[in-house]
Formats: structure tokens, sequence, C-alpha cells
């Protein structure tokens, strides 16, 4: 705190230098594309971004342990259907219920793999990733699943509006603000970061770091079930290949967001950032009618130049 | 410690055993669980009526002015044929994607149970490069006759080359190769993609009426580089310009039901008011339902038509083309164009020729006006 | 005997690869057939041509995730340059561009300094972008019937392609056991720090890895264009480079660095492709194809794991 205080009006717009990017970016594009500026554009960016969002708080935590988990793709294909298939057969509540167990569920296993076992948590995950997808395809026989009543309450979690703000938009943020307290204030968040930071000296000073490192993981499956739920409500249904290659978008959030992959370092605020720079552009190059292929370049060219700068600026600092 | 050693590896292999068996297991449960279900409706396989085809043209004049009554949807006379002996081989190109693959794929299966031949049916989750080592492995075993439902036509040349090298027919299933590999297959069953697009894409301008000239529509793409998704919208392409219309947007959903939504909550966003949007017309019914989705979640329904170039699923036909959600599409049974494209796959293994080098199965426009006449037999739902 | 058990209780991958090919004979006579053995390599040449430059990247204790679309754009490039400047030329400008991503992965990792996992990723972000814009995302034919006829040929059992591969695993080996370059790779990847010490330019040796990986990840687009004809823009994505990575991980290298072999990279890769063989074989349903390779996967690191534990064990014994 003290120290935000001595930064002054130039160092707060150093340490918001990923959000000025985004501001740039999306400046740039509402001037290519007038209706860009609208609130309709602004609301539908943030529906948009609400999955990656909190999908990203999730592995912000797994990443911060120091593991990947490129699990949750086919974990959000999964729940998806479950939601879907169990608002069917037994209702609404249970069918949330059932699907954040689900989601749980892996998160404990893949938590067990790489926190108890001390697997590696990349080809670990990417082996959870497989038998989570045959899973689905399993549970779902392949078919796309819809709801029976596309009038029920829970869809409204996807498709219904308070005001104009969309409730999946005020869902992501309580999401990332409870998060992000938990990160910051809690002493569970500041054992996470300890433990990423470096599991031996942690376990010598009486922190169960095994059990630690599963709960990230228990965290990332929780709100990627959360995500799940939010997905398939919009579409009222789900593909099993639904959530095939969003590990990527997500992870591409969190690193835009500037954790550090060793494990130790992150922020959800920041993360959160990261999702938006991605949902700007996802919306921009659709609305120029551009392929949405330059989206990838240009991800690529902001993500280098962006931890270039930080590492500059880390150099620098060191230096005096 | 040599114990330890040991134990696991027993633990390691036992485990996969047991995974192995499970699968095996597994597959010949469901297998056997879906075919009692749909068994009522490929009993009279066949002899099958074309409900759809004779309906659709009896009932809506004004619907369907099909370029594909040339050859459609004939099937060759299997009864009285011994095919214990024949072992059909078919790489696959997606199990699980949407419905209508799924539909095809089950179905195959249970329909092979009922002609009572050895069907090898691989899925390469489209993957180029799974399907290529499927189709290795498909030769390995020696099949009589080799079925490709292709990932990507170009790539199928090359396919359809090894499998006519190691003397083996290939027919092509749903989408052909690409013409410099026609030579390498004995043919083609499956749907006229491009005249799926362009009769839907007639149909809408013709409905559009005197908003035709002009017409402003947009376009929700498939997975990039793939024929079947390409073809459809040269086609769609083809009337619209026709017609005096113009496509003014074009964009990917890569065959996602969620990605077209988000395309089209876009699209809706720069195209804010009324008359921006002539029509949006899709390549298939899956993506349509997104667009349905977004395009009621905007509050602007019923501003303009949503088409799409295809429909195969009954859910679909059922909950959105009959009250007009979606303005209509040309109609593909999953179950048609499966048993049909085993039939002739059958008939080749016995020593025959297919009638001409592209079979194609009959695909009407159907809208909400015609849609009674659908017969959801031909849209078995396999959950 | 005691050399045998010795031998097999370091390459633990070799009885697991065994264990699972006896299941597959249980499971499918058919499977032990030498023509389908021989189409087992066949089928898996290009992927490993492709790991062993992962290996180099993994035994420095990196990984290049770019792989997956790299691979995809190379594949484009060797098809769409065919009819401007000839096969040669595309089948250069191809690697090429190989070559280049390697370089900009090497100085970004080795002399900026960032990490590998957010530039390789950055880098498979950027490949995807140019492997759908440069074809204007459509699939492509290969126009020379030179270049198709390489990608499917055949010299007695094998195609080409293995033979390029073996010849590939030889060279790699030479490369790994024989020269400075093998013996500092080891070094760095044991102990960076402790290289760096001892003289070893540490940075030169992770550059020239990444360049390796870069290359052969090029050469596997171009010869999956030869195989298949043409060139698709979804080669590859989203998981290419996972398999190649496991393939490495699996056959018993550690992601850490310092330890493994050329040899390991044909095992795990090889063990990856048995399962998929088995089940065309005894035609399972999809999921469980997929089902089994994720099980394995993890069922392989925990046996390694136990495996390995043992052998630290013992090792202190003695």
């Amino acid at each position: 705190m003290e120290q935000n205080k001595k930064m002054g009006v130039g160092g707060f717009l150093k340490s918001q230098a990923l959000l000025m990017v985004g501001i740039i970016i999306f400046i740039i594009f509402g001037l290519l594309q007038h209706s860009f500026f609208t609130t309709a554009n602004i609301v539908n960016i943030f529906r948009q971004i609400a999955v990656i969002a909190i999908m990203g708080a999730g592995m912000t935590y797994a990443i911060i342990g120091g593991n990947f988990d490129l699990s949750v793709g086919s974990l959000l294909s999964l729940c998806g259907s479950v939601v879907i298939v169990t608002t069917n057969q037994v209702g609404q509540v249970g069918s949330v219920l059932i699907t954040i167990l689900v989601g749980c569920l892996s998160g404990v296993l893949c938590g067990y793999l790489c926190g108890y076992l001390h697997l590696n948590s990349m080809v670990a995950t990417l082996g959870m990733m497989n038998v989570l997808q045959a899973l689905t395809l399993m549970y779902t026989k392949g078919q796309f699943v819809s709801l029976d009543n596309s009038d029920l309450p829970i869809v409204g979690l996807g498709q219904g509006n308070v005001g104009i703000v969309p409730i999946s938009v005020i869902i992501m943020a309580i999401f990332c603000v409870v998060f992000a307290i938990i990160l910051k204030r809690t002493v569970f968040g500041h054992h996470v970061k300890a433990v990423g930071t470096n599991p031996e000296t942690c376990r010598y000073s009486g922190i169960n770091d095994n059990r630690i490192v599963m709960l990230t993981f228990v965290i990332s499956g929780f709100s990627t079930a959360v995500a799940a739920i939010l997905l398939a409500m919009r579409g009222a249904g789900a593909q099993p290949t639904m959530g095939l290659g969003y590990e990527f978008d997500v992870i591409t959030a969190v690193i835009l967001g500037g954790a550090d992959l060793n494990g130790g370092e992150g922020s959800i605020y920041r993360t959160f950032v990261g999702a938006l720079i991605i949902g700007i552009m996802k919306t921009g190059f659709v609305i120029l009618g551009m392929s949405v292929y330059y989206q990838y370049v240009a991800e690529c060219v902001i993500i280098l130049l962006a931890v270039y700068m930080d590492i500059r600026a880390s150099r620098k600092g060191v230096k005096k | 410690m040599k114990f330890k050693k040991l134990t696991t590896l027993v633990i390691c292999g036992a485990m996969a055993l047991s995974l192995a068996a499970c699968g095996s297991g597994g597959s010949s449960s469901s297998g056997s669980s879906s075919s009692s279900a749909s068994s009522s409706a490929s009993a009279s396989a066949s002899a099958k009526s074309e409900a759809v085809a004779s309906a659709s043209a009896s009932g809506a004049g004004e619907s369907v002015s099909s370029g594909s009554s040339a050859v459609s949807e004939s099937r060759p006379d299997l009864s009285g044929k011994d095919l214990s002996g024949l072992k059909l081989g078919m790489a696959f190109r997606h199990g699980s994607n949407d419905t209508y693959m799924t539909s095809y794929f089950q179905h195959m299966k249970n329909y092979a149970k009922t002609l009572g031949v050895d069907l090898v049916l691989l899925d390469a989750v489209d993957d180029v490069t799974k399907q290529t080592n499927q189709v290795q492995d498909l030769i390995q075993q020696k099949c009589s006759v080799i079925m490709i439902w292709p990932v990507n036509s170009e790539s199928s040349v090359a396919q359809a080359k090894s499998v006519q090298q190691a003397g083996i027919p290939c027919l092509m299933c749903n989408s052909n190769v690409t013409d410099d590999g026609v030579d390498y297959t004995v043919g083609f069953v499956g749907p006229d993609d491009y005249t799926e697009g362009y009769n839907a894409a007639k149909q809408a301008m013709t409905d559009l009426g005197s908003s035709a000239k002009g017409a402003k529509i947009l376009f929700v793409e498939g997975v990039n580089g793939q024929q079947q998704a390409q073809q459809r919208k040269e086609g769609m392409q083809k009337a619209v310009e026709e017609a005096g219309g113009k496509f003014v947007d074009s964009q990917t959903s890569e065959g996602k039901r969620e990605k077209a939504q988000q395309v089209a909550e876009n699209w809706l966003v720069k195209y804010p008011s009324k008359g921006d949007i002539t029509a949006i017309m899709t390549f298939d019914d899956n993506t349509a339902v997104g667009v349905y989705n977004a395009v009621k979640a905007a509050g602007r329904e019923g501003e303009f038509p949503i088409w799409a170039a295809a429909t195969g699923d009954y859910s679909i036909i059922s909950g959105y083309i009959k009250d007009g959600k979606i303005a209509g599409a040309s109609l593909q049974s999953p179950i048609t164009e499966s048993e049909t494209a085993l039939d002739w796959a059958c008939w080749i293994g016995l020593g025959n020729d297919l009638p001409s080098k592209s079979v194609f199965i009959d695909t009407p426009v159907i809208t909400e006006q015609n849609f009674a006449q659908v017969d959801q037999g031909n849209f078995e739902k396999l959950i | 005997m005691k050399k045998v058990t010795k031998f097999l209780s370091v390459n633990t991958s070799i009885p697991i690869l065994i264990g699972i090919m006896i299941i597959a004979t249980i499971l499918d006579v058919s499977f032990m057939a030498p023509g389908n053995l021989f189409n087992v390599f066949n089928q898996n040449a290009i992927k490993g041509i492709m790991a062993i430059g992962m290996s180099f990247v993994i035994l420095n204790g990196f990984f290049d995730m770019s792989l997956c679309t790299l691979l995809s754009l190379t594949a484009a490039l060797a098809c769409g340059l065919q009819p401007k400047i000839g096969v040669a030329g595309a089948v250069l400008v191809a690697l090429l561009v190989g070559l280049i991503v390697g370089i900009i992965n090497g100085l970004l990792v080795a002399y900026v300094g960032i990490n590998a996992f957010v530039v390789t990723l950055a880098l498979m972000l950027g490949c995807r972008g140019f492997a759908y814009i440069y074809p204007d995302e459509q699939s492509i034919s290969a126009t020379s019937d030179a270049f198709r006829a390489f990608g499917t040929g055949k010299l007695g059992p094998l195609t080409y392609i293995s033979w390029l591969y073996i010849i590939g695993l030889l060279i790699a080996h030479y490369v790994l056991r024989y020269t400075s370059h093998g013996r500092n790779t080891y070094a760095a990847g044991g102990n960076a720090s402790a290289a760096e010490n001892a003289g070893i330019n540490v940075r030169k040796t992770i550059f020239i890895n990444f360049v390796i990986c870069g290359v052969l990840s090029g050469l596997g687009g171009i010869l999956y264009a030869a195989q298949n004809g043409a060139s698709t823009p979804a080669l590859g994505w989203p998981d290419m480079h996972m398999l190649v990575i496991a393939g490495v991980v699996l056959g018993g290298s550690k992601l850490s660095g310092g330890y493994g072999n050329i040899w390991y990279s044909l095992i795990g890769v090889m063990i990856l492709g048995v399962v998929n063989n088995i089940m065309s074989i005894t035609n399972a349903q999809p999921w469980v194809s997929t089902f089994c390779t994720g099980a394995i996967m993890i069922a392989v690191l925990i046996a390694d794991k136990f495996l390995s534990d043992a052998r630290a064990k013992a090792g202190l014994k003695n």
C-alpha cells in the first residue's frame, strides 16, 4: 500500500501498462468501425469474456502454485454436457450442484496426481484432458445435448440481464473479486504464493504443500464448472467438443496478465485484463470483417512485447 | 526392491489390460443398446420408401427445384445376397462433433448388424494425420471395400490412391475427394453439397420477394479448409448473387454452435438497425441455432430470416424450423445417407459397380410450410 | 541376467512397451503380423522425427509448444509455393520458416531470458494465424507428383519417411553422445549454473537446440504435406505438440532436463502409436481410444515415478 502511494500518476500508469494496451486496441478498433464504441458492443465484449475470465481466475491459482492445468478445456465440455443433461433429469438446483461436484472431483484427481504424487503437471493434466474428453463422449454418446425446456430460470444465467448488464457478467465480477480477495488477504492465498515460490521451504516451515497444490487444482476445476454452466446456458445446449482449445485461450489470458509461470506470482485482476484484451480483439476482428485468425498474430506480438517490457522494467529495477 | 518393481509393473499391466477390456466390453454393450433403439427404424431398411423425397416433391410446388433428381437415392437390391463374408472398413471424419455425424456413425454400426456384414468403423476425430493412419490400418486388415468420409478432400487423394494400390475398391462418403483423386475411387455416395446450398438460398431469395434485390446477407462459415463447407457456401453465394443480393460479411464458426453465436452477437452490434441485415445464412443447422440464440437474446427476432444450407437433426427441425425460428434448409437424413452408403459398399463388395460415379441422396428444401411431410423415422434420435 | 535386469531398470519404458504389445497380441493376434508392425512404425515416423527435435529441447530442460501450428504453416508453404517456385524452392522456403521460428524461439529464450512456455506459446499463436492467413483459410493440394510420391513411396517394408526417421535417430544419437554440443546439452539441462561455471556456453547450447527443434518441426509439416498430398490449416491443432512431448516423456526423458536419450523418444512415440493401432484393430468405440491414451499417459508417469524412486533408493544402498 505504502509503495502504491509513492508511485504517483506516472508510476500508476506504468503499473497499468497492460490496461493501457487494452484501451489503445479498443480505441483503434473504434476509430476503424464506429459501432465499436456503442454500449451494446461493450456489454457484448464483457459477456463474451465471462467464460475465459472465470476459468482464468481459477487457472491463475494453479499457475501461481507452480503447475499448469491443461485439462480445463475438456472439463468445460464435460461439465457443459453434465449440466444440460442433469437439468433435464433432476432439475435445476441439483444440476448445478452435480456439475460443480464434477468440476471439483476432476480438480481433486489432477491435484492428487500433481500435488501428492508430484507428477509433471503438463503431461499429467494432458492425460486428464484425454480422459475427460472420453468421458464426455461416453456420457453424451457424442450427441449435441440440449435442454428440453429452454424457458427455465436457470437459462437466465447465460442469457438473462439485470438492466443492461448480463447476469453472466455479474457472476464473473463477483467471482473475480472474491478470488482476488482470497489470494491477497487470506492465509491460504499467501500459502499458495509461498508454495509456488519454493515448496521445500514451505514444507520445512510447516505448510502442507501437497494439500495447497491440490486445492489450487480444485479451485481451477470449480471455476471451470461455473464457466461451463454459463456457457451451456447461453446456448441452452452443449456440443461435446465445445471446450476444445479453450485451455489455450485461458492460459494466454493468464500469461498476458503477467503471471510467473515458474510459480509464486500473479494476480486475478491482471488475468482479467488479459481476458479483456483477448475479448476486445475477438470482437474487433469480426466487426471489421477481417479473418479472425489475425487475432492470433496480434496475440503473439502483444504477449512477447508485454513480457519483454516486464523483463526490461525488472532489470532496471535491479540496477537501481 | 525387486518385489516392489515387479508389483508396479504388474499393476501397470493389469491397469492397461482392464482398460482395454473395459474398452471392448463397452463398445459391444453400448452398440447393442442403441441398436435395439433404432432397429425399428432400420427393419425395413432395404425397401425403405423415400417418404420425404416424394412428399416434398408433391406437397410443395413452390419449394423444390431440385437439380439432383437424376440419380437421387437409388439403392441397390441386396435381397437374397449373401453378405456374411464381407468385411467393410470405414475411415470416419468425426463421430462426435455434431448430431448429424454422430447419428450417421451410430446408425452405420447398427445397420451393418442388421445386414449381417462385418464393419470396421474408425473415427479420426477431425485429424487428417490420424485418418491417414487409419486408412493404412484398414488396408492392413484386408477389408473388401474401404469407405472414406474425408476429414479433408485434398488429403484424401493420397489416401484413396494407397487404397487403390492395395487392390481394394475405395468408396467416398458424404464429401467427395477433389477432382484429381476421383480416378482412384470407385465413386461417391452422399449429398450434393453445392446443390443443397444453392437450393436453400434460392428458396430463401424467393421468399424474400422484393427485398431480394440488393439483399445484404451475412454468412456463417464452417470449418475452414473443408470441401463440404466450402461447396455449400459457393452454392448459397451463387443463388444469392443470381437474385441480385450480396454476401456483405462472412466469418468462420469453426463448426461450433457457441462460436456461431458469438459471431452473430458481434454482427448484431455492427449492424444495429432494422434493414441493415436482409438475412443470415449458415453452412449448417447447428450453427443456425447459435445465430438464432444471439438474435433472440438481442430482441431482434423476426427482423430477418435465418437460413441454413442443410439440416439433418430432428430436434432442430422440430424445435426451430417447424415454427419458423429458422426459416428453412435442405433436408439431409443421416439415416438414409448412411444406409445408402453401406448398401452400395456391400454392392461393390459383391463385385458390382456403382450406376454412376456419383450417387447423390435426395435433399429437398424444407420450410415451415412443408415441415409436416418430414419422416421422423429418418432422424432417429439416438440418446 | 544381471545385465538384463539392470538394462531394464534403467530403461523402464521398454518393459512397458513390451507389456502393451503383449496385451495387443492377446486382444488380436493380427497385431503381431510383420506387416502390421511395419505399418505402426511407418505411421509414427513423422511424429518420431519431430520428437527428435523435441528431445534436444527437453534434454536441455525446456519444451517447444510452437511445433503444433508451425507444422501446418510449413505444410501450407510447401504445397502453396510449388506452382510458383518449384518443389525444391517450396521445401527450402518451408524449412527456412521452421528455421526462423526456431531462431526466434532460441533468441528470446536463451538471450532475452523469457520463459520458454511463454515464448513458444506466443509463437504457436502467431504461426496459427499465418497458417490460416497464408492459404486464405483453405486447404492446398500439392501439385508436384514427385513430392507426393516421396510422401507415400516405400523402400522395402518401410516408407521413405521411415528411413529418414532412422537416419535422423542415428545422427541424433551421434550428436548427443559424441559431440561437445550433445554433452553440453546434458550438462546445461542437468544444472545450468554449474554448466555455466564449468565454462560451457549455456545460452548458445539452448539457442542451437531450439533451432534444431524448429527445423525438424518444419520438416515434420513438409512430410505431412507430402504424405497427405495436401495441406490443411487445421493440421496439428490443437494437440500435436502435446503428443510429441508426451512421447518423449513417456519414453523416460525427464521434462526437467539432463536425463534421457534419443531412443527413449522412439519408445515413447511407439507406445502411443501401438495404443492407437490396437484401437483400430479391435474396432473399439471412439472414446475408448482417447480414454486409453490419457490413462496410459498417467499410468506410465506413475509407474516411472515408482520405478525411479526404487532406483534412487537402491542407488543409495549401493
